[in-house]
């Protein structure tokens, strides 16, 4: 479980966050909505305590990343906006990396990756470098990095950019497989259609604070709309309300 | 320690695949020790050149026999192709006769003929002085009269200075490579991992800071001693095949003597890695990184030259300065410095290779370093 309350964060004269606060459970997928600079990947990177928050408390299955940096992160896949791949390193050993980190050796080492080499079909490209690889094809592989250990918790900040509707499906359907498992999954997205299919719950940011919280029928309702787009729209210009 | 070493292989695979740095980073063990002996040959061939100057008369010049005859003496021959000439006044002979002073002008392009030109006008001179001493004696006068002192210019050094310069040229040379060889390595492993976004992804990983600083660091020192070595023993090789006895420099030129110079860079080594390191990760990019850098690996060329040319005044225990008179102990059997130098010496690399080790982690945790190059 993820949760996050107060958080509040300015880069010299800019406010990032200003009150942010949600949970994202486990077994459900939670999805942080909101528009360019709303102060989602502020709020994702203070989880991952890559940023000190201002204010406010960020913990990872009630641990805070500030405190136990490696504990929190032993429960952790973080799957970053800009991926940060090596362009040196194949896919395989992007892998073996984030696996080794995070304690696997041996024969389970190598089952964890060969395991998330066949959930992400990366097969065709397991053993070649990065450098040149296609915007889906660095997803995956960043996704699978993110996976290869099953934390117990899974940020993903806009994991469906640049991804076909192959690749699209490929994700969605891992997702919903990786939340049958149990895992707390937290992402950031802009896709409509996506969110809400997958999304279990939706955190609205605008402005840098907490707009409204709830299942997607929640914030419809509570914005009075037909559709999710009409009513991320409407909330986003409306003082804070929470729908749950 | 389990996290630095997976750390250290992501690392050493990473660098030892970017072959274009690699190349870069042991072209200079390469083509440094090339130009040194390049210049040591010549500078032999040079002090080995003891043939006489041959010349030809400028037109219209005058051309007295008995000058001539002198020079001939000395072995000292017209040729038509000569590349200096004489250009000697219509009024020599009646100045000579009248026990004036006679104007002659060495005409050559020096930078071809300095040498030549040299030993004309010594030759000049030396005719000058026996003309001069038969002067004084149709006066009555000893030559010795007229010479009260005579300075005499006796060398103790068994090198020649010029010799002596080129021997610190290379020792400084030798002391640079790891300022150069390591440096692409350090820069991208620091400021190009940050310009390509790949710190953020290991700064989620449950890996303490520490371990990948660390590591970052074992790789640049490795490659950084491995480059010192390659260019130590490569300079020693091909010196080796050149005619430094000739300028009467004695070298140890063997794979121990390779070692011990080598071991004797390892603290400085490490200082410059760490220092290249934190240059890099306080740079926004690649480039910029790159730039300070350079700038940086000035800083032994300048401390070197300034060494260089001012001449001895014994070991001081600061780094680089400590390394250029050292290395001439296993180098040209110096004196070796005292062991209470060498540990200055090295505990003041170390502890700033500590410092900029240090500085590294900090800079780890500002997340600015995670900001939009």
């Amino acid at each position: 479980m993820i949760e996050v309350r107060g958080l509040a964060k300015t880069y010299g004269a800019v406010q990032a966050v200003s009150d942010v606060s949600l949970t994202a459970g486990n077994a459900a997928i939670t999805t942080l909505l909101g528009g360019n600079g709303s102060g989602k990947t502020t709020t994702l990177r203070a989880i991952a305590g890559l940023i000190r928050p201002d204010a406010g408390a960020t913990t990872i299955d009630g641990v805070d990343a500030r405190h136990d940096r490696i504990r929190a992160l032993k429960r952790l896949g973080f799957f970053a906006d800009r991926f940060g791949l090596y362009p040196r390193l194949t896919v395989r050993e992007h892998l073996e990396l984030s696996a080794a980190v995070h304690g696997l050796a041996g024969p389970s080492l190598a089952n964890a990756v060969q395991h998330t080499i066949t959930l992400l079909d990366l097969g065709s490209i397991a053993d070649r470098r990065t450098a040149g690889m296609s915007q889906g094809q660095q997803v995956k592989c960043a996704l699978g990095r993110a996976i290869v250990h099953r934390p117990a918790n899974l940020i993903l900040d806009e994991p469906t950019r640049g991804l076909d509707i192959f690749a699209v499906r490929l994700l969605r359907d891992l997702l919903k497989r990786l939340r049958g498992e149990g895992l707390c999954i937290l992402m950031s997205s802009h896709i409509m259609a996506e969110v809400a299919e997958l999304s279990d719950a939706i955190t609205l940011i605008a402005h840098g604070r907490t707009a409204a919280t709830g299942t997607p029928a929640d914030i419809c309702a509570l914005a009075g709309t037909s559709t999710l787009e009409d009513a991320i729209v409407a909330l986003s210009t409306a003082p804070q309300r929470n729908a749950a | 320690m389990r996290t630095f070493t997976i750390a250290f292989w992501k690392e050493w695979v990473t660098a030892i695949r970017e072959r274009r740095e690699l190349a870069s980073a042991f072209a200079y063990a390469l083509a440094g020790p090339l130009l040194i002996a390049l210049l040591i040959t010549n500078t032999a061939r040079e002090a080995a050149d003891t043939s006489p100057p041959t010349w030809r008369f400028c037109e219209s010049s005058a051309a007295p026999a008995p000058l001539v005859a002198a020079l001939e003496s000395k072995g000292i021959l017209q040729a038509a192709d000569a590349e200096l000439c004489l250009d000697i006044p219509a009024t020599y002979e009646a100045d000579i006769a009248a026990g004036r002073t006679a104007g002659i002008v060495i005409v050559a392009d020096l930078n071809a003929a300095e040498k030549q030109a040299r030993k004309m006008k010594a030759a000049l001179e030396a005719y000058g002085d026996t003309l001069r001493n038969e002067r004084l004696a149709v006066a009555g006068l000893a030559p010795e009269a007229a010479t009260p002192i005579a300075a005499e210019l006796r060398n103790t050094s068994p090198v020649g200075v010029l010799a002596n310069r080129l021997v610190g040229a290379l020792i400084l040379f030798l002391i640079c490579a790891p300022f150069f060889v390591c440096q692409s390595t350090a820069i991208d492993a620091t400021a190009g991992e940050r310009e390509r976004r790949g710190l953020e992804p290991m700064l989620t990983l449950p890996m303490p800071r520490l371990s990948l600083i660390l590591a970052k660091f074992a790789i640049t020192f490795v490659i950084g001693i491995a480059g010192a070595f390659a260019t130590i023993a490569i300079s020693l090789l091909i010196i080796r095949k050149t005619p430094i006895a000739d300028l009467g420099v004695v070298m140890s030129l063997d794979v121990k003597t390779a070692l011990i110079a080598t071991a004797m860079l390892i603290p400085l080594t490490a200082a410059v890695e760490a220092i290249q390191m934190a240059i890099g990760l306080w740079s926004r990019t690649f480039k910029e990184g790159q730039t300070y850098a350079l700038l940086f690996a000035f800083t032994p060329v300048a401390l070197g030259f300034g060494a260089l040319m001012g001449g001895g005044g014994g070991v001081k225990p600061w780094p680089v300065m400590f390394e250029i008179e050292a290395m001439k102990a296993p180098l040209l059997g110096a004196p070796w410095p005292d062991v209470t130098g060498f540990a200055i010496a090295a505990g003041l690399s170390l502890a700033i290779a500590g410092l900029a080790l240090g500085s590294c982690i900090w800079r780890l945790r500002d997340e600015k370093l995670l900001a939009e190059s």
